[in-house]
């Protein structure tokens, strides 16, 4: 286990660390993923249902402000964040692009990519759902959760490739 | 049985402020679920605007297409693997997983076990491109010292080993890494090993 | 993380493996089971997935198989 170090040190040792970011790992694609160059074009997996779910909390506003804001039905909004299965249209995404000026052509890319959301209904209630107690091992329940969002993201990644 | 956590700290940059920040020793279901619902996303936004700007690819975020969930999922019960994350207002900031079952190239400790650092990677707010300012400064060396501590607690006399991406090589020389150099077998990928010298350097008390 | 303590029976030769590898990878004897606990595991799982697991000679560049039981 570690060992104690003061507050001192440790404000040194972050403030060691330089502006770029910071990773490793091997970048190369891996089984059920996209080409490293086909991901950066994509956004690397992401819904257009998260995308718009965190644009929305990062501008502070409710299902009903964000659809005032980008002038689209209250019931729409809804279901762009709620509906696995929902098909959202090319009006509202340019009511979104133009609103928080985000590039049309790239939020089509985002939105025509996850035509059908394809997480199940199932994910979709929980990944909203409140952070839980940190557990050790994860329950049968987690892991089903788990390998389903592995699943959809490999099934996105090889229908992107398709 | 919960995942151990130990107390730690990141800057914040935009207001300069230290937050307090929680060293976790584990990847639970909530930090993947922050991985899937919020560094995702981000990621995306940073890339769009970055392709809006003509900006170079090279200069990308160089991670992203990891999947996370995966990764943990595979590591589910193999005493090999180990992860860490790191977490600050009510959200992971940082996500490591390594591998205890790989051995040093460093001559004089070769053959001998390390703690390899199979992926690393801090959220996107937390990397800075193209003029962008990160949010959280310090779970870089957060992440690399629990690393190195692991070495130490498993016998490994806190050696490390690591490809770097690109963007981060300056950091791994800074904290006294050793370059191996390009690896032909990990996309060229520089090699950085800490030695069992380098670490007691890097954990010597000030 | 909590520890348990288990009791094993080595024969010389074992014991004798044991402590030449306890030596040459500067490791406790504990330090090296729990490492061949690991590789083992590691490389079980990997088998199970469908992976070969091989020796390659780096100069011949001969490849010969190691079946895991």
């Amino acid at each position: 286990m570690p060992i104690e170090r003061s507050k001192e040190w440790w404000l040194a040792r972050i403030d060691e660390e330089p502006d770029g970011p910071i990773g490793a790992g091997s970048i190369a694609a891996e089984p059920g993923e996209a080409t490293s160059s086909a991901a950066a074009e994509e956004g690397s997996g992401t819904t257009f249902a998260e995308f718009v779910h965190l644009l929305r909390r990062r501008e502070g506003l409710s299902i009903d402000e964000f659809a005032e804001a980008v002038n689209i039905d209250l019931t729409e909004a809804q279901a762009i964040e709620e509906d696995p299965y929902y098909c959202v249209e090319g009006r509202t995404v340019w009511y979104i692009a133009r609103k928080f000026n985000f590039s049309q052509a790239k939020l089509n890319d985002l939105a025509g990519v996850t035509v059908a959301n394809d997480l199940d209904p199932h994910v979709a209630q929980q990944r909203f759902a409140a952070r839980s107690e940190l557990r050790g091992r994860l329950s049968e329940e987690e892991l089903d959760l788990l390998n389903a969002v592995v699943r959809a993201i490999q099934d996105r990644a090889d229908r992107a490739q398709a | 049985m919960t995942f151990e956590t130990a107390p730690r700290f990141l800057r914040d940059l935009e207001t300069g402020d230290v937050v307090p920040a929680d060293l976790v020793y584990g990847i639970g279901l909530p930090h993947v679920m922050d991985w899937h619902t919020a560094w995702q996303p981000a990621l995306g936004a940073i890339k769009a605007a970055l392709h809006e700007q003509g900006v170079p690819k090279p200069e990308w975020p160089q991670t992203g297409h990891w999947n996370w969930a995966a990764k943990v999922a595979e590591a589910q019960d193999i005493i090999g693997f180990r992860m860490f994350s790191v977490t600050a207002a009510g959200m992971t900031q940082a996500l490591m997983r390594v591998d205890l079952t790989k051995p040093a190239r460093m001559e004089d400790a070769s053959g001998r076990p390390l703690v390899y650092v199979d992926y690393l990677e801090v959220a996107p707010w937390n990397q800075s491109f193209a003029g962008t300012r990160k949010k959280y400064r310090g779970a870089g060396p957060i992440l690399l010292t629990a690393a190195v501590e692991l070495s130490i607690d498993e016998g490994f006399k806190g050696r490390v080993g690591l490809h770097s991406l690109p963007q981060s090589e300056s950091f791994y020389e800074k904290q006294g890494m050793i370059d191996f150099g390009p690896d032909a077998k990990v996309q060229n990928l520089r090699y950085y090993e800490m030695t069992s010298d380098g670490a007691q350097a890097l954990l010597a008390q000030e | 993380m909590s520890k348990r303590t288990m009791t094993l029976n080595l024969t010389e030769a074992e014991m004798r493996a044991l402590e030449v590898l306890s030596v040459r990878k500067d490791l406790s004897k504990t330090a090296v089971l729990r490492q061949a606990l690991r590789l083992y595991q590691m490389l079980d799982a990997r088998v199970e997935k469908g992976d070969k697991l091989v020796f390659e000679n780096d100069v011949t560049r001969d490849k010969a198989e190691l079946m895991l039981l």
